[in-house]
């Protein structure tokens, strides 16, 4: 059975004060099954993707707490965690049901409210991504890997950390008129060098910031202009440096290479990408594993003036995760539900000349998973 | 929000005080963290191994926003090492400042405080590595 985004909805990513984690997956959800034209009660099933609930909100058990915070009752309702992940793999997870025909119309929705915490909490929040015992448990942070990554990647390929920069910029520059984005501004490589180190030599301004949003998407395999034709999930090990070269992230190429081989095409089908940039490194990291560049020469890459709105392989769409916003759990849907609005027609100012393929990246950690889902204008 | 973890320490203490990987008895692979398992020929007969003391830094970054544990050791000097038996691990450096660090850095196994527990609990200590002045 064919899989389609039959209605979306995201709320604006911010800090949403008067509002509670279940009140923003409402919003979303309500918005997406209006659009989709699906009354509540055919809905056969719900997905909650979240990542750091317990931690931050101390609230779990999400996926029955947003069944009933919608009114959709006497139905599955289950929550998925799988870190920055979490998103893509809600997505793949209703996929492969839908594929099956087991079900004709899942609510899939994220949702991260990281306003409630201190920011200590928040990093503390973040570091579940990674390994505890031989991580966490003697200092590191999530952050601090992806500098460590971004120092063996200039000292290895005698990159210039100016290139690498460059991927936020184009982020914020796609994101000026995208209304739900968190940072609809341009910015400047000077802007990005004088932020302060979040951990040397990765700036501030190269990795996201807390965000609260939710997004929704009603999957359906009865009818759309917008269909998933490939969704494909891969692990890697766990601890990056026990890695045969901690600068190739396998999981992407792993999962990316198998939904290629489902959907029956290669990287130059691909119109756009949305990329997991939750760090500069990260996103240049992707885009070789993904085989847009060749290893060690994504920096090029990125510092040729790649991506924009207007250039041939535009990423990033509305902002990607630096600029539109990283709601952890939420992320992965608001990359799919922004494809869909590219393949729509309803992209607005963002609206991509011929945009008929998209894929989405949706990453965890260092790459310890991976989940690829690829849309066609059908 | 922390709270104490206590049987968390006293499990991996002896790992933490003296690294210790697995190597396999059929095929000789090494593995920090220990496994159960080999990766690369499937073997279950792996033996414990104390890991060499001694590697180089081939990346390291400052740690300026930590978690709740290690709020007041910022900022602090994280480093990935590769260990003489060519085992990798990651791991807090001390005793050098940060504009001293350079990739190829030789350094040694130390064992230090990693954090308090709370006021009135336990000490945690960790291995941590430290420049090797024995070699130039
Ligand atoms: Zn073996």
């Amino acid at each position: 059975m064919p899989v389609y985004v039959a209605g979306y909805g995201f709320t604006k990513v911010k800090e949403h004060w008067n509002s509670s984690l279940e009140e923003l997956a409402v919003d979303a959800c309500l918005e997406a099954v209006d659009m989709a034209g699906v009354s509540l009660k055919n809905i056969d099933k719900i997905i909650v993707a979240n990542a750091l609930g317990e931690y931050l909100n101390r609230k779990g058990h999400l996926g029955a707490l947003i069944a009933d915070s919608l009114g959709v009752l006497n139905k599955t309702a289950v929550r998925i965690e799988a870190g920055g992940a979490s998103g893509g793999m809600a997505i793949h997870q209703a996929f492969v049901e839908l594929k099956a025909g087991e079900a004709n119309n899942i609510l899939v929705c994220g949702v991260e409210k990281m306003s409630d915490a201190l920011p200590s909490a928040v990093y503390t929040a973040r570091a579940l991504m990674i390994d505890r015992q031989y991580l966490s448990a003697i200092g590191a942070t999530l952050e601090a890997l992806e500098a460590i990554l971004l120092r063996l990647y200039l000292d290895r390929y005698k990159a210039e950390h100016d290139n690498i920069m460059n991927l936020a910029v184009i982020s914020h520059g796609n994101a000026v008129n995208a209304k739900h984005a968190q940072f609809p501004r341009a910015i400047t490589i000077e802007t990005v060098k004088k932020s302060p180190y979040v951990a040397d030599p990765l700036h501030l301004f190269e990795v996201t910031a807390p965000a609260d949003g939710a997004a929704a998407l009603l999957l359906s395999n009865s009818s759309g202009e917008a269909e998933i034709i490939a969704s494909s999930a891969a692990s890697d090990r766990f601890r990056f440096f026990e890695r045969d070269d901690p600068l190739w992230l396998e999981s992407v190429y792993s999962a990316v290479q198998s939904a290629y081989a489902q959907a029956k095409l290669t990287h130059d089908d691909i119109d756009f990408i949305e990329l997991h940039d939750v760090s500069t490194i990260m996103g240049v990291l992707e885009l070789e594993a993904l085989s847009f560049a060749d290893k060690g020469t994504g920096h090029k890459l990125i510092g040729d003036k790649f991506g924009d709105l207007s250039s041939e392989k535009p990423i990033n769409t509305f902002g990607g995760l630096k600029a539109r916003g990283d709601p952890i759990g939420a992320t992965g849907i608001y990359q799919v539900a922004e494809i869909a609005a590219q393949l729509l027609n309803q992209a607005d100012k963002n609206q991509l000349d011929n945009a008929r393929t998209g894929l989405a990246l949706s990453l965890s950690g260092l790459g310890e998973l991976s989940v690829i889902n690829i849309l066609r204008k059908k | 929000m922390s709270r104490e973890m206590v049987p968390e320490y006293w499990r991996n203490k002896h790992i933490y005080l003296r690294p210790k990987g697995t190597v396999c008895r059929d095929c000789g692979a090494k593995y920090f963290p220990p496994r159960k398992v080999c990766l690369k020929c499937g073997s279950r007969n792996m033996e414990e191994y104390e890991l060499s003391e001694k590697g180089r830094i081939l990346s390291w970054s400052v740690v300026r926003y930590p978690t709740e544990e290690f709020a007041k050791y910022a900022p602090y000097i994280l480093g990935l090492i590769e260990l003489d038996d060519g085992t990798r691990l990651v791991a807090q450096v001390s005793d050098v400042s940060a504009d001293e660090m350079h990739v190829g850095m030789r350094v040694r196994l130390a064992i230090r405080k990693a954090f308090e527990e709370s006021e009135s609990g336990i000490i945690r200590y960790t291995y941590k590595f430290v420049p090797d002045i024995s070699e130039k």
